[in-house]
């Protein structure tokens, strides 16, 4: 007598929807990536930095994309794109440590947020259904019920691709007709799929930035159409050295920190093909710039900043809505918090969690943010 | 410069590696042959692999109160009969266990006071408490407090992650887990409520009720009857949690940080609520100040619903998942009938027929799939950075469970680490993983032959067929390991 529970394990599920979690790591500049265009305020406390109006593509006459945004643009238009303002989280910090630990853990102290979703699911996730694109298991992470942690397809084997210790296993697990023997053929199957994937030399369809972002993305799609079961991965977008914390002349590097995230994005989506419409892309930073520059021409850390989520719609609808969500309406000064930052307005988790729930309708997801 | 304690004792600490590594591990290896090692197989003790077709009594006993069988195990427990051997692991203190505190002579915050914990970086105490719990869950004698130990680390979990249980977290192990984990539940559960890293991890430390209309900070109360006693089925109400906060108000932790960081619990009077409370229908009268604690605690741990939730969980643990109701209800009497004893408890498990029966049903968890094939094939280990690495990939690092509730009991979130288990035995025979060495030739050697060494990994003989599969793949431990006979316990 064995614990059979075949209903949650059929491993590789066909037809898993993925979240992917794009984080831009090192707080990155809201007011550049949606520059409220028409607020005074804002010109007034960025006189070298706020981005010109020639270089906004308008959303609403207030915000606007910046213009090394547009290959995103015709997702804009279909309606696969929410862009909220003033996201950011409860902490104060303003330390990078402190506020990506904040965000990762979801608020909660000691362990990720993904890894809670991960556990809280009511189907878990297969072998390959956890992907971290880097070289570490991210904090979000940390806590959940196994993780790949990959920075290429290529870099990955398993029983080092020793075909004859395969072979067995796979007439082992064929002989077991409990849910262990379907999760093994579900692994075999898996590896198969990649070493397909890495045989066929699967560099992707569409051309992507070579940045760490792009060549993340280019490996998470790679996955997605090989159809691992991928539930869950995070890409940091690092852009450089210093990536978005540009205390220091941010002129000269936010504008391709903003085009790698958005070509990026872009690629990744017209790469998937049909898979698209399984995928749900989650943009977010630990916390965005102070509004006034410094007089290095940066800004330091702030406080709010801009999330995306863009994805074709789940169950009619893109989770949390499509559009912009305005969360300010004024850069005045005596409309911006602490020491000159713009509200957060929106919690990020309140952006995250409409999200899980539809990609894990019917589980209990409580524990997740507490 | 200045030589700190730490400094000091950590180059003693040096020459204890030394000597449990190399003269220790030379010298003793050979005296210790010569010894009757009774409590469990001596490394030579014959090898006797089981001979049935299904896992016979002796294997099904060290599967489930050992961290698996190592080879000697079977002959063993078989001259000295099965019924000895229980009694000497319901009563680990009567075991002597030298040899393994040996293998811990190295880690370092073992033989530290709490307050010298700080000294050590969050890192360095992650990993001190993944490799003693690996080193003890391998090469302890005292088997069943071993298994007891990650038994209980779940039912009282803390994650190693939050503020001060990034130190903290340790010494609860030391102080709270280790000294209760055979001993009485009441015990158990009055040293987990003023554990530092429990009133760090569930905020009990702000707990406090200084003016009336203050509400007490709830968490570790609602874990407390939710997780730790009654169960959530256990017939309390919102009602009785915010009782219990009441009660636990004032005890608190840290505040004495100042004084060379040295970690205090205190109970801080002013910060308790002194009104009346009104616990599952029983009443503690108003002043008891912290007494309270006691008082709460006694209602808990003698409530018919904490008897039935330990029983049911202790039966999934030992028994099977789900639990058969009759078993559940034999261990929920004992507990009852002893006051919450937990060799009392235990033994009363292994007496019922379903724990007799039950041969093979629960899926071992990363943390037993790892230890029993470090035992299975005598392998040497450091317990170090690698294989908690591997823990972390199948999903089981040790104190890095993300909510309270702890690691998973069922099967089934656990399916999905397959791919993680088959590169672990893969790397293992290959001699991948840094610090742990698997002597396959000696291996080899002492099992014999083939099927003799299918059958010690599997708990049974093999077919024809499996054993077939086994030898064409060129890598026999490999896959024997890897194999889903071998996922299971």
């Amino acid at each position: 007598m064995r614990v059979t529970r075949t209903d949650a394990i059929d491993g590789n599920r066909a037809g898993e929807n993925t979240l992917v979690v794009v984080f831009l790591r090192g707080g990155a500049d809201g007011l550049s990536i949606v520059p409220p265009h028409a607020m005074d305020g804002y010109h007034r406390a960025r006189p070298t930095l706020a981005v010109a109006k020639s270089d906004v593509i308008d959303l609403d006459g207030v915000f606007g994309l910046h213009a090394r945004m547009r290959s995103l643009m015709p997702h804009w238009e279909r309606g696969a794109m929410r862009v909220v303002t003033g996201a950011g989280t409860t902490d104060t910090s303003h330390s990078h440590f402190e506020a990506q630990d904040f965000l990762e853990h979801g608020g909660q102290p000691g362990a990720g947020w993904l890894a809670r979703y991960l556990r809280a699911r009511t189907q878990a996730p297969g072998p390959l259904g956890t992907v971290a694109i880097g070289t570490t298991l991210p904090e979000s992470l940390r806590g959940a019920p196994g993780g790949v942690v990959l920075q290429q397809v290529s870099d990955f084997d398993l029983a080092g691709d020793d075909q004859r210790v395969l072979d067995s296993l796979r007439g082992l697990y064929e002989l077991d007709a409990s849910a262990l023997g379907a999760a093994g053929r579900a692994t075999l199957e898996a590896e198969r799929r990649l070493r397909v994937l890495r045989a066929t030399g699967d560099e992707g369809g569409k051309v992507y930035p070579d940045t760490v972002l792009g060549r993340g993305l280019r490996e998470v799609a790679k996955l997605i159409r090989a159809d691992v079961g991928l539930v869950a991965t995070t890409v940091d977008a690092v852009g450089g050295a210093l990536g978005w914390d540009t205390h220091f002349v941010q002129s000269a590097a936010i504008g391709s920190l903003i085009e790698d995230l958005a070509d990026s994005i872009a690629a990744f989506l017209n790469d998937l093909g049909e898979a698209r419409a399984r995928v749900t892309i989650i943009a977010m930073t630990e916390f965005g710039r102070r509004v006034a520059e410094n007089t290095s021409f940066g800004t330091d850390h702030g406080a709010g900043s801009v999330a995306f989520v863009i994805g074709d719609p789940i169950n009619g609808e893109l989770p949390g809505g499509v559009g912009l969500h305005r969360g300010f309406t004024s850069l005045d000064a005596d409309a911006l918090t602490g020491p000159g930052d713009v509200p957060v307005t929106t919690d990020l988790r309140d952006v995250i969690l409409p999200v899980l729930r539809a990609h894990a309708p019917g589980s209990d997801l409580s524990r997740v943010f507490g | 410069m200045t030589t700190t304690r730490r400094s000091f004792v950590k180059g003693v600490g040096v020459f204890g590696t030394l000597a449990a590594l190399g003269l220790f591990g030379q010298g003793c290896r050979r005296l210790e042959n010569g010894v009757a090692d009774l409590a469990l197989g001596a490394e030579d003790a014959p090898f006797a692999p089981p001979g049935e077709s299904e896992i016979d009594a002796l294997t099904h006993v060290l599967n489930r109160i050992t961290f698996g069988p190592r080879l000697g195990d079977r002959s063993v427990i078989e001259a000295r009969g099965i019924d000895a051997f229980l009694a000497a692991q319901l009563a680990p203190d009567s075991i002597d266990d030298t040899r393994c505190d040996w293998r811990l002579a190295g880690i370092e915050p073992l033989s530290e006071p709490r307050g010298e914990h700080y000294e050590f970086s969050p890192e360095e105490m992650l990993h001190a408490l993944g490799r003693s719990r690996i080193l003890r869950a391998v090469h302890s004698k005292r088997q069943l407090r071993e298994v007891m130990v990650e038994f209980w680390t779940d039912h009282l979990n803390i994650v190693a992650f939050k503020g001060e249980c990034r130190w903290m977290r340790f010494a609860d192990e030391l102080e709270v887990i280790r000294p209760h984990a055979m001993g009485r539940f009441r015990d158990l559960i009055r040293a987990s409520a003023t554990s530092p890293a429990m009133l760090v991890y569930l905020d009990g430390h702000d707990n406090k009720v200084v003016h009336p209309e203050d509400r007490p900070n709830e968490n570790y109360a609602r874990e407390l009857l939710e997780l730790h006693t009654l169960g959530v089925d256990g017939g309390y109400t919102q009602h009785d949690v915010l009782e219990a906060a009441r009660c636990l108000s004032g005890w608190t932790y840290g505040h004495q940080f100042w004084l060379g960081r040295v970690s205090r619990v205190a109970f801080e009077p002013e910060r308790h609520d002194q009104r009346a409370k009104e616990v599952l229908g029983v009443t503690i009268p108003a002043g008891g100040g912290a007494e309270d604690l006691e008082r709460l605690l006694d209602i808990l741990c003698s409530h018919p619903s904490t008897a039935r939730y330990l029983a049911r969980r202790l039966c999934r643990a030992f028994i099977a998942d789900p639990a058969p109701s009759a078993a559940i209800a034999a261990v929920a009497e004992a507990f009852r009938t002893s006051g919450g004893h937990i060799p009392t408890v235990l033994r009363a498990l292994l007496a019922t027929p379903e724990f007799t029966a039950s041969r093979g049903t629960i899926f071992k968890r990363p943390f037993r799939y790892l230890v029993s094939a470090l035992r299975a094939t005598g392998a040497e280990t450091d317990g170090g950075e690698a294989l908690i690495e591997a823990l972390r990939r199948m999903g089981q690092a040790p104190s890095e469970y993300p909510t309270p509730d702890g690691y998973p009991l069922e099967a089934e979130p656990w399916i999905g680490s397959l791919f993680w288990r088959w590169n672990l035995a893969v790397g293992l025979s290959h001699g991948r993983l840094p610090g742990t060495r698997i002597d396959v030739k000696e291996f080899e050697r002492i099992t014999g032959s083939l099927d003799r060494q299918v059958a010690h990994l599997f708990g049974r003989t093999p077919t024809a067929r499996e054993l077939d599969l086994v030898r064409d793949s060129g890598n026999p431990v490999a896959v024997a390991l890897a194999s889903p006979a071998f996922q299971w316990h």
